[in-house]
């Protein structure tokens, strides 16, 4: 008997809406890798949330579940399942509620925390680990209870190389002592021969295959484009030599050189899990507590938050975190109408972007892709003169990417000032220069990878 | 209506049962106006209705709003304070009875509240008729209370769409095919 079988599962989550997973057939067994890629949003998260069992929406169709089945799931956005504060009762929430003694916990705990590669003391504070780290945690927190089913949500997205290595051999493990894995994912090369099955969730049906969408490559900007916005070069970010640190915590990294971005500049910010780089963003947005004075200048003014009004935007790496609206456009409209700014650019930006059909969708119920370009697009829509981007291409297809990356290139061109971060190298020819976060230290790895480039 | 009575409903009609009776007590407004506490009352039994969406639930949540009121000892009335809670609901669920699906949701909250409030004035006439008040004097006071607590109950009610329909567009409510206009 399988462990899990979809036969003829039709699912939606609105009458009004076309059915999101239509006439899907899956079966799962033991041993088995399942690797599920398609566009951003078109139910893919919701599949593994079917199969977990957490949906009690109606659905059509028959799901028949092995007697022994035990579901582990990690969501595409971990804060979303943390449960406890600290590391090691977040891990044993699992045991506490399928009664194993106490005797036993720490170590299945320990040993949990050690498969995931997290080195950390099990009385951390979970709100200071970064996202990546977080991740891992909810993966062992699954892991603890031993699942005969592992259910992941787009790993390679929120780890960086170092963990996705470490993931890698986390799953071959599991795949040889007979676990079965479900994951979604848009870079299914990264586990390489893992994945016994690669499926593309495609109009609410898995066909065979991995999903190529044809994505127009032309994001890249010529010289002479770069010259135009020449004349928006003024100076309007600059981070002076200092050592980021939390009060009472350990120097996170030190910057030993003075960086600045100017109008019309693209910079990212490239480091691993847990370095540093969305505390980082929040200084410079005025919105980090606990970093005491550092120097810190942003538009000529030390970061502080409300002192910018539409002239510095933030987008944070939980979009949700910065939706609020009942609507789309609702959404990306509140600013423009709060900053006295033309409304229209909003049902512009979402032309332009091709998101017109989700005009009148709650932004609440959006996939963690989809809301990253909502919230994004909102903050365009204003034309900051300084961008302060999160992860932007987290959760996003290579078409979405591909969007992003137009309107990121639009607005440089415009005269803003973009600051991005990134767990992965970014190409130099996509951005300005290269922050990099590594081994401690912030500094500009620009001139050594032209360096090297030109070697 | 939804076919199967859950245990979401369940716990959220014990949200909004307790979370009444605890702002009723935290916040103890000495505002001075009768009928005031009609707001919080009508609010959270008309929220319970429209996530709920079952025959019976305001009473549910009357009925359990009274009890805790009772345990925790909140307000004067002692054991006859689940009346206090318990007649408006009960006079609400009858109400949604007959007039159900007739109107749009606002005007549904809106006449549902002012059935609620008739039934909190009626339980006051009583009350003073068993003083011994004389007819006149007691069916002044009864119009006076109706007048003002149905105000606030009103108030309340043209509330409870905008936070339905908020609570919707989270993906808070089990009953998404509503539409909460």
């Amino acid at each position: 008997m399988n462990l899990i079988e979809l036969k003829g599962i039709q699912f939606g989550y609105d009458t009004q809406q076309v059915a999101i997973l239509d006439d899907l057939h899956l079966s799962v067994n033991h041993g088995e890798c399942h690797c599920i890629s398609g566009a951003t949003g078109c139910g893919k998260s919701s599949l593994l949330h079917l199969i977990a069992g957490e949906l009690s929406r109606p659905l059509d169709g028959e799901m028949i579940r092995h007697p022994a089945l035990m579901v582990g799931l990690v969501m595409q956005d971990p804060n979303v399942q943390l449960l406890r504060q600290s590391v090691g009762a977040e891990i044993a929430f699992a045991l506490e509620n399928l009664g194993t003694p106490s005797a036993q916990m720490l170590e299945k705990v320990q040993q949990s925390l050690r498969r995931v590669g997290l080195y950390i003391s099990i009385d951390t504070p979970v709100e200071m680990l970064s996202l990546g780290q977080k991740y891992r945690l909810m993966l062992a927190a699954q892991l603890v209870f031993e699942p005969n089913l592992l259910l992941l949500d787009e790993p390679w997205t929120q780890l960086d190389n170092h963990g996705v290595q470490e993931l890698y051999f986390v799953l071959k493990n599991l795949l040889s002592d007979g676990v079965a894995i479900v994951m979604v994912e848009h870079k299914p090369q990264a586990f390489g021969k893992l994945v016994s099955h690669l499926w593309q969730l495609d109009r609410g049906k898995l066909l065979a295959g991995l999903y190529l969408p044809s994505v127009p490559h032309g994001h890249k900007l010529n010289i002479a484009d770069t010259i135009e916005i020449g004349t928006a070069a003024e100076e309007r970010v600059r981070i002076a030599p200092h050592r980021f640190q939390f009060a009472r915590r350990d120097i996170l990294f030190r910057c030993a050189n003075t960086l600045t971005i100017s109008g019309g500049e693209m910079v990212a910010l490239v480091g691993d899990n847990g370095s540093g780089k969305s505390s980082l963003l929040k200084a410079l947005a005025g919105i980090q507590a606990d970093i005491g004075q550092l120097p810190l200048s942003v538009l000529g003014k030390r970061p502080k938050l409300g002192i910018y009004g539409a002239n510095v935007c933030l987008l944070l790496q939980r979009p949700s975190r910065q939706l609020f609206e009942q609507t789309v456009l609702s959404e990306m409209q509140f600013s423009l109408r709060r900053f006295q700014l033309p409304l229209a650019r909003a049902e512009r930006m979402l032309t332009e972007l091709g998101l017109t059909h989700l005009a009148a969708a709650s932004p609440h119920k959006l996939s963690y892709g989809q809301q990253h370009i909502i919230a994004l697009a909102s903050l365009a829509c204003l034309k900051p003169k300084v961008l302060l981007l999160d992860d932007p291409f987290a959760g996003l297809d290579s078409v979405h990417c591909e969007k992003v990356w137009q309107l990121l290139l639009q607005l440089r061109h415009q005269g803003s000032a973009i600051l991005l971060t990134s767990h992965r190298e970014v190409p130099l020819d996509d951005v300005d220069r290269v922050w990099h976060i590594e081994a401690g230290f912030l500094q500009d790895k620009s001139q050594s990878m032209v360096l090297v480039d030109a070697s | 209506m939804k076919p199967h009575f859950e245990l979401q409903d369940a716990l959220f009609i014990g949200f909004c049962a307790t979370l009444l009776v605890v702002l009723k007590s935290m916040l103890r407004l000495k505002l001075g106006l009768s009928g005031h506490s009609m707001f919080l009352m009508t609010f959270f039994y008309l929220l319970c209705y429209g996530a709920v969406g079952r025959v019976g639930c305001i009473t549910a949540c009357g009925l359990l709003a009274g009890i805790v009121a009772m345990m925790l000892s909140v307000g004067k009335g002692g054991p006859l304070i689940l009346l206090k809670f318990g007649l408006p609901a009960i006079a609400m669920d009858l109400a949604l009875l007959m007039i159900a699906g007739v109107f749009k949701l606002r005007w549904q909250c809106v006449i549902v509240a002012l059935v609620g409030c008739l039934a909190w004035a009626s339980k006051g006439w009583v009350e003073n008729m068993l003083a011994g008040m004389t007819q006149q004097i007691a069916l002044t006071k009864f119009a006076l209370n109706f007048v003002q607590g149905g105000v606030f109950a009103v108030g309340a009610a043209l509330i409870v769409p905008t936070v339905l329909r908020r609570l919707q567009s989270h993906d808070l409510l089990r009953d998404h095919h509503k539409n909460y206009k």
